[in-house]
């Protein structure tokens, strides 16, 4: 008991500085958003805020908007994760292949994008998709090679817009895809493989046998990762579409934050974070259960 | 962003909410006291009385502002010096803002208590912030009923709050109709048409003669854009004293006028910024680099002139917007004003800085330089305004030109305004069922400020 409590003493100053910090930039805030999320807010003057009870929790669930941003969100993740996750498994195979040379080069430029802004990538994609016969995109499709019949106004649909969003996700989270899968194939033993190529198998049969249940761990630790940074995904909406036409193409923290810092709706906004943070915590809960706990012993 | 170790994940959803909380966690010390209405002005009057301002006090003024360049190299050269020379104690520190996110900044700022003392702002901003507790009342300032009587009334009008005053004019602007002289003479015209219809067949004459130019150029669905439009053809979003939505913006001249404008898109008369198309607006009415100009009309504001300078002079055309069904135009009324932040460090030396900058002599020199028009009353008659030609058609255009609803909820208001139009252009809705439902939901917004 003595000993336990010393060694209490001596691991505390360490304890205590991690706790001292979540409490301050995770715990309080998190409080805080809730206690938000229960009044009319006024952020410049607290004290004369207005409880409202649930009612910016009723009022979102009754936004017609909110279920617009939803239906985005869901399949903002719908699309990009699973876009990502294949993309970015197929890279990590053709750049691991014996035969290609320069790898180090292919690594490079597929990370590149990751590295890059997201803002320097929003714009650029903003940039490439603009409307008319002027973008980029639209000169390559109609004039270069003749697919489209007449220019196509990218960011002014719904569908279109969206699919400039979700290009520029998937395009963008390749990269690290890749690289978590690079890692993770080194770890294989080659005499697996070499067991396999006497057996008979080849190729495909390879990887799917062999190199993807081997990869079970990364890959659910990749896929953890890809949804959730999915929820997260603000700044390529934010700049490219700002959420139209017609807030049809807002995800759920678009809205959130024009409710909070143009229409400085905060107790609003607040309602809708915290249902947002619940609905990623209901569908990342289970998985945390399991995650780790299987280990691959060669 | 990627790269995340496991207790990172337990607490994103927490990390998400932490996120957006940034800003409201550090509220600012110095909104402690509750500023109930009118209290305010009463406190400062007596201040005002017992404690003259002292005048050599040295200050020095925070000062922000999103001046265009050509402005800001007036402010810095000519209006900064001659400040200088007359308050010699008094040092102005201006920050030029980007217009991009600039309220997000100065709410942050403001909650931050890192707000400037005084900043030129959109007028259309003064009711939101001064409902979040952000600005102070500036009626009870030395000498504020002469410098309310020295400016016209509808600018001064918009810095009205809940029974105060929360700044004062700067400058003011409206949107006129500018031609491109060449392509007017190929619809047929030689002079700017006088009414609705007579630009209507004019973009007809032009679309016949060449499909792919237009006659009419609309900037967009907004509330900025689309109102002198809207307005001119007879559509009103309020009542006059802006308490009600319902029976105005969905009457059925409001409707007609929203037909009007969606016939003329149907016809393919209205150029493609109508929805955000390109190129926009000064390119399509000037020509890009190596294109040739293809919109004969666009609705723009002074500054069309003031930055392009002698490049358009020749070429172009400023003329009052053709008139509505009423026999009359109604653009929109722009401006700026000055407000001073509740937090401010040097309040008495702002409000020199600002009783400064309406004085004759400046508002003159800006309106020279510049292109604002002024909102002092004498300098809008100087002679010196006479002497630049594009000048007089904005001063005609607004005798007629309407302010936008003056509200503390006046972002959702311009947001309902924008859905009804953007959809009732896209063809979603029928122009009476989207007035019918931005009508409504503008009532709530006018009941609640």
């Amino acid at each position: 008991m003595r000993r336990a409590i010393r060694q209490y003493v001596q691991v505390a100053p360490y304890l205590t500085l991690g706790v001292l910090l979540t409490a301050v930039f995770v715990l309080y805030p998190l409080v805080k958003g809730i206690y938000i999320s229960f009044y009319e807010y006024k952020v410049l003057a607290p004290e004369l805020s207005l409880f409202v009870g649930f009612d910016n929790y009723v009022r979102a669930i009754q936004d017609p908007k909110v279920l617009i941003a939803l239906r985005n969100t869901v399949l903002f993740a719908l699309v990009t994760v699973p876009g990502q996750w294949l993309l970015g498994v197929i890279v990590a195979m053709m750049v691991n292949m014996r035969t290609i040379r320069f790898k180090l080069f292919f690594r490079f430029v597929y990370y590149l994008p990751v590295i890059s802004s997201w803002i320097v990538v929003s714009y650029l994609f903003k940039f490439l998709f603009s409307d008319s016969a002027s973008g980029m995109v639209n000169y390559l499709l109609v004039d270069l090679i003749p697919v489209l019949p007449a220019p196509v106004n990218w960011l002014q649909n719904t569908w279109t817009a969206n699919i400039v969003v979700w290009l520029v996700s998937i395009w963008k989270g390749i990269g690290w895809v890749m690289i978590m899968y690079l890692a993770a194939l080194q770890s294989v033993p080659k005499s697996l493989y070499e067991a396999a190529s006497i057996d008979g198998a080849k190729g495909v049969r390879t990887f799917l046998h062999i190199t993807l249940p081997l990869m079970k761990p990364m890959t659910t630790y990749v896929l953890i990762n890809l949804i959730i940074g999915s929820f997260q995904a603000f700044i390529q909406v934010f700049l490219i579409t700002e959420g139209g036409p017609m807030d049809s193409t807002h995800l759920l923290s678009t809205y959130m934050f024009r409710h909070a810092f143009q229409f400085f709706d905060f107790g609003y906004a607040s309602a809708i974070s915290v249902m947002m943070g619940l609905m990623i915590f209901v569908l990342t809960y289970s998985q945390q259960r399991t995650f780790g706990k299987d280990r691959i012993e060669y | 962003m990627k790269a995340r170790s496991p207790w990172m994940i337990k607490s994103s959803a927490a990390l998400l909410v932490a996120v957006m909380l940034g800003t409201a966690c550090s509220n600012s010390p110095s909104n402690t006291t509750p500023p109930p209405a009118n209290t305010g002005t009463e406190n400062k009057t007596n201040t005002e009385t017992n404690t003259p301002p002292p005048e050599a006090k040295e200050a020095t003024i925070e000062f922000w502002h999103a001046y265009g360049e050509g402005e800001e190299q007036v402010l810095l050269e000519e209006v900064l010096p001659k400040f200088k020379e007359q308050y010699p104690h008094l040092t102005v520190n201006p920050t030029r803002m980007p217009t991009e996110n600039l309220e997000q900044q100065v709410i942050t700022a403001v909650a931050g208590n890192v707000a400037p003392d005084i900043m030129r702002m959109d007028n259309t901003w003064i009711p939101k912030f001064a409902r979040e507790q952000a600005l102070q009342p500036v009626d009870g300032f030395p000498d504020f009923a002469a410098l309310k009587d020295a400016s016209f009334e509808a600018p001064m009008s918009t810095n009205y709050y809940d029974g105060q005053y929360y700044g004062i004019p700067l400058d003011t602007n409206t949107k006129i109709a500018i031609y491109n002289k060449e392509l007017l003479e190929a619809a047929g015209a030689t002079e700017p048409p006088q009414t609705m219809e007579e630009l209507a067949d004019l973009a007809r004459a032009l679309k016949a003669k060449d499909p792919n130019m237009f006659g009419i150029t609309i900037g967009g669905v907004d509330a900025w854009n689309m109102p002198p439009w809207f307005w001119s053809l007879g559509g009103r979003i309020t009542d006059d004293e802006y308490t009600k939505a319902t029976g105005y913006l969905n009457s059925p001249e409001s409707v007609q006028a929203l037909e009007t404008i969606m016939g003329w898109h149907d016809e393919g008369l209205l150029a493609p910024p109508i929805l955000a198309g390109q190129p926009g607006t000064w390119e399509g009415l000037r020509g890009e680099e190596g294109t040739a100009a293809t919109y004969m009309m666009i609705n723009e504001g002074p500054w069309f002139f003031s930055i392009l300078g002698d490049a358009v002079a020749e070429t172009m055309i400023p003329a009052k917007m053709p008139n509505g069904p009423d026999g009359s135009s109604h653009s929109v009324i722009g401006g700026q004003n000055l407000v001073l932040f509740k937090g401010a460090k040097e309040p008495d030396a702002a409000w020199q800085f600002a009783q400064f900058m309406s004085t004759e002599e400046i508002q003159v020199l800006m309106a020279v330089k510049t292109g604002a028009i002024p909102t002092n009353r004498a300098a809008a008659q100087a002679d010196e305004l006479k002497e630049i030609p594009y000048l007089q058609a904005y001063v005609d255009e607004l005798e007629t030109a309407l302010a936008r609803t003056p509200s503390a909820e006046w972002d959702k208001i311009s947001q309902a305004f924008q859905a009804a139009f953007e959809a009732a252009l896209r063809g979603q809705a029928t122009a009476q069922d989207a007035l019918d439902a931005a009508a409504a939901e503008i009532d709530g917004y006018l009941a609640r400020s």
